[in-house]
């Protein structure tokens, strides 16, 4: 049963859950997809965007366009409609929007750390961070040659802060344990933002604990399969699950014991919230299952718009065009390598 | 992936006397031939003549090499599976700006050696090493090439049809040159994970594909290149043939 939001959430939260439901109108339909499929070259594809909200930024790009620039532009259009609420927001929502985007946080602090590890510029390593994880002391990274000190010099005074508390160690950073303090992290991240969310109550804590109860088992099953065949023991695969989600903890104890993508099948199709994903695969495909997570994933974010006076539409919003920039990505590839009967294999339809 | 050396040859025309499907190569660098397209052909008395006008559309039957014609799709499928891993990984995570720029042995390495085909003609062999580890220096994968006799027992057997069948074979015939011992397939596999870990321990089975195509891409290429060599070493063999004879 939800609280009385209808009476006092459009006093602080009214304009922007307006302004957000305006950016949901301009996310590309499937006609839209439909012309972008069948453009020859990436200034054709550019031609087309020009007529979306993505014109203003593209106008200006000179040819020949490299798909990296079409990404690069389409996520700075998301980086500003997300600054613009981010500034025009009030307490507890822009505390929500932040967490949004702490994820991006994440996979660029490990980036720089990978990027330094292999001796890589930090400069070159910076142009590559998005935009939307963006901290001020991002660039000392660089000089940190362990966890702690990772945490000492940097991390400490970022919101990352609270989720070193179990990576801190004096290992050396190397690959293995790069990726397992990421995963760590995002568990971490992912936790406290639901109970984040949890505290929030009503229809934002109805809404977001089921998007991220989501969340934590995509993750669940993608580390599982991508540890396949690896050093990753079973005991360190079940420490990255989250604590939390549809999957925990039942789930989470036969998944860490797979071997092969049929075993993990086996131990989602339990789930009949995952029936419907795997029922589109044939087994021992593992190759579209990516697509059927993203497909299943849009359909729920669109759901939260059906519902008002919630910080949902904010989280759902932001995910349904990092998705629809992944699709444009993918078009993009596809015509510039001369690939088009693969461009329907990973584009997820909106509308 | 890891550090490789890749021989990129150019090819020209080359008609082998003998009824096929056709097939074009395009060779180029041969002695007395112009970019014209329209040279007179040179026929000889052998099972070799050699007919370099451009728009000439019988060809030959070098089943090698027409085996080999779906392999070079291999290098597509690995830019478009690279693609997919960046698509499902995310940009930040597959990136060339993750690139181990420290220095580090190849993880595969082509040699090439001169071939004496007779006293008179010399003919580059390669021979493709791959996975060699960086701590011990062995090579764990075997060589890939094809010699001559291998050539002339393919270029005399049955045509084979395109067609999902021939990617069938190609497999067969790639896994039944190849097949290791379970110690060294396991030993490749960790040096395949070796070379992935520059973008991380936990990578998408997207990026291991795209990983096995540009590894095969690059054997076909491999083989393309001794398939030239030995071509041009053949034609070098008719035309001192030729010359001695008119002399």
């Amino acid at each position: 049963m939800y609280g009385f939001e209808a009476l006092t959430f459009n006093i602080h939260g009214g304009y922007l859950e307006a302004v957000v439901r305006g950016h949901r109108s301009s996310l590309l339909t499937a006609s839209d997809y439909n012309n972008l499929c069948q453009c020859e070259t990436l200034d054709d594809i550019k031609m087309h965007l020009s007529a979306t909200e993505y014109g203003p930024y593209l106008q200006n790009e000179p040819s020949p366009l490299h798909t990296t620039t079409i990404v690069e532009k389409c996520t700075l259009k998301l980086v500003d409609e997300y600054k613009h609420m981010l500034c025009q927001a009030t307490e507890p929502l822009s505390t929500f929007l932040e967490y949004i985007t702490y994820g991006h946080m994440i996979d660029n602090v490990v980036l720089i750390v990978t990027g330094t590890l292999h001796e890589r510029d930090v400069q070159e390593l910076l142009e590559k961070c998005h935009p939307l994880g963006m901290f001020d002391s991002i660039a000392s990274l660089a000089v940190a040659q362990n966890m702690r000190e990772l945490y000492r010099l940097v991390l400490v005074d970022t919101p990352l802060a609270p989720y070193f508390s179990e990576c801190i160690t004096s290992e050396d950073l190397d690959d293995m344990n790069i990726e397992i303090m990421r995963n760590t992290l995002y568990k971490a991240y992912l936790e406290d933002f639901y109970k984040f969310c949890k505290k929030l109550g009503g229809a934002t804590a109805e809404i977001m604990t089921d998007l991220l109860a989501f969340e934590a088992d995509k993750r669940a099953v993608n580390i599982t399969i991508n540890s396949i065949g690896t050093e990753l023991t079973r005991d360190d695969r079940k420490k990255l699950y989250s604590n939390f989600g549809l999957l925990y903890p039942y789930g989470h104890e036969e998944l860490a014991v797979c071997e092969d993508v049929d075993q993990v099948r086996g131990a989602l199709e339990k789930y009949p919230a995952y029936q419907s994903i795997f029922a589109k695969l044939s087994y021992g495909e593992s190759q579209m299952l990516d697509k059927a997570f993203y497909e299943e994933e849009v359909k729920r974010l669109c759901l939260a718009f059906e519902q008002q006076f919630h910080y949902g539409v904010f989280f759902a919003y932001m995910r349904l065009r990092e998705q629809e920039i992944r699709n444009l990505m993918w078009i993009s590839e596809c015509v510039a390598q001369n690939q088009k009967s693969r461009v329907h294999d990973s584009v997820v339809f909106i509308f | 992936m890891g550090g490789t050396l890749v021989y990129q040859g150019r090819l020209t025309w080359l008609h082998l006397g003998r009824p096929s499907t056709t097939l074009f190569l395009n060779f180029s660098g041969l002695s007395g031939i112009t970019n014209s397209g329209t040279e007179s052909s040179v026929t000889a008395g052998g099972p070799l003549c050699l007919l370099t006008n451009r728009h000439e559309m019988s060809g030959f039957s070098l089943d090698p090499l027409w085996a080999a014609g779906p392999g070079l799709e291999w290098t597509g499928m690995g830019w478009i599976d690279l693609a997919s891993a960046r698509h499902s990984m995310g940009l930040s995570r597959v990136t060339s700006a993750l690139f181990d720029l420290k220095s580090h042995s190849a993880a595969t390495t082509l040699h090439v050696s001169q071939q004496d085909a007779d006293a008179m003609v010399e003919q580059p062999h390669f021979v493709l090493y791959k996975w060699s580890s960086s701590d011990s220096g062995k090579c764990f994968s075997g060589e890939i090439e094809i010699d001559k006799q291998e050539m002339q027992q393919s270029s005399s057997s049955e045509l084979r049809h395109r067609g999902s069948s021939l990617h069938s074979e190609l497999q067969e015939e790639y896994s039944a040159r190849s097949t290791p011992s379970p110690k060294v397939e396991d030993q490749v596999q960790k040096e395949r994970f070796k070379s992935l870990s520059v973008f991380g321990t936990l990578v998408s089975p997207k990026l291991r594909a795209a990983q096995l195509s540009f590894e095969t891409a690059l054997e076909t290429l491999i083989k393309i290149a001794n398939m030239r060599s030995a071509m041009l070493s053949a034609f070098a063999q008719v035309q001192k043939h030729i010359e001695a004879t008119t002399k």
